[in-house]
């Protein structure tokens, strides 16, 4: 498991909570962090649901902005789709079925911050794929989740370029192991 | 120039490379691929000759970048991202040819090249094809690896050219995704999309 990166005197975890809680979202965390504890194979699917999880809720969000423009919204609109199909090849493997779906909330009312917020939840989502390719044991999973996780550095491209930011900000995209990942899907915890 | 011309003089220098790691750098071992114009069956064997292969994609957009910026018909947020992704492509090169280093291997010849970059929309249009070749090579390798720590520095740039291929199709006017699971590229398949870049030493 890899140390937290430090990012101008925090970690990165701690970086990407405080800019997510800025643009007004919040997350449920406990399901997440259930999946996060496995180290099998079947933790690794969950863990890569429960990001397939969060995209959907931030797309579902998106779509609901009054003020979304119409090439954001039919971007937004593939995207969406993407993670479902993402989601139906999860569950089709083994510990994709069962266990409750974590819900999340997104803040933030303006097409700008919709964008800011994409950006980092796809970023992190990125980061999360990587660990998780990295952390899976058969051939088939490892194969499934660079194929998506390459999807999803195509998606992050995409709100970084519509948040004004360049598309890829390293050379290389950081693992982002399921100690960081869910240090900052529990920042997100929604009440109750 | 026909396309046995080309393997004859262009990327067979970076194959012999290839050959080599895996144990078979002889010159007749090297003949059979130059003739049939299977670029090298064996490229999977063995970490290092995955890494060697990627290297030589990796050589090649690097040229492109260096070739479309040196060309001087590109600007604004076209030429914005071919300095970035330069700088990227450059990153990798060095990122691979430690991994090769470490693992005793040594790097491939570096294949001459030559892009046609004199127009600016088909340059953004060629990038946005090399990015998704090579992210489509990097997804045909990263399961064969076995070196936990090679796998890790492959998938972690391969999501990175994955990122290239996005933002220059959207400047082409393509999808962000053309498809909800990406494909992996045998590496035939992504030699014979790059070798015509190749061209006579």
């Amino acid at each position: 498991m890899s140390a937290p990166v430090e990012i101008h005197g925090t970690t990165r975890a701690a970086f990407l909570a405080r800019a997510v809680l800025a643009a007004g979202a919040l997350a449920a965390g406990p399901v997440a962090q259930r999946a996060l504890a496995q180290e099998d194979d079947a933790g690794v699917v969950r863990f890569a649901i429960v990001l397939e999880e969060l995209e959907l809720a931030l797309w579902a969000h998106g779509l609901q902005l009054v003020g979304l423009g119409s090439g954001v919204r039919a971007v937004v609109e593939d995207l969406r789709s993407d993670e479902h199909a993402h989601l139906r090849a999860l569950r089709a493997l083994p510990g994709g079925r069962g266990g409750t779906p974590a819900s999340f909330r997104f803040g933030g009312a303006d097409e700008a911050g919709f964008l800011q917020t994409a950006a980092v939840v796809e970023d992190l989502v990125v980061g999360g794929y990587n660990a998780a390719v990295g952390r899976a044991r058969t051939t088939s999973l490892v194969e499934t989740l660079a194929a998506i996780a390459s999807v999803e550095g195509r998606h992050a491209a995409a709100m970084r370029v519509g948040a004004s930011l360049p598309p890829a900000p390293f050379a290389k995209d950081p693992a982002r192991g399921a100690s960081e990942v869910g240090d900052v899907l529990m920042a997100w915890r929604a009440p109750g | 120039m026909t396309r046995r011309g080309l393997l004859q003089a262009g990327i067979p220098g970076a194959a012999a490379g290839l050959l080599a790691l895996t144990g078979c750098g002889t010159r007749a071992a090297i003949e059979p691929a130059r003739e049939t114009g299977v670029f090298p069956g064996r490229v999977g064997v063995g970490d290092g000759a995955i890494v060697a292969f990627l290297l030589i994609c990796e050589y090649l957009q690097a040229d492109f970048y260096e070739q479309a910026i040196a060309a001087g018909v590109i600007s604004g947020a076209a030429l914005t991202l071919a300095h970035a992704f330069a700088e990227q492509e450059q990153e990798h090169i060095g990122e691979l040819t430690d991994v090769l280093h470490a693992t005793g291997g040594a790097a491939p010849d570096r294949p001459r090249t030559h892009f046609p970059v004199e127009e600016p929309q088909s340059i953004l249009a060629l990038g946005a094809h090399i990015e998704n070749v090579v992210a489509g090579a990097y997804l045909g390798q990263i399961a064969r690896v076995r070196e936990p720590d090679t796998r890790a520095t492959l998938v972690a740039i391969s999501s990175v050219e994955a990122r290239h291929a996005a933002a220059l199709d959207l400047q082409v006017g393509g999808r962000v995704s053309p498809r909800p699971i990406a494909r992996p590229w045998t590496a035939p398949r992504v030699l014979d999309e790059l070798r015509p870049y190749a061209t006579v030493r």
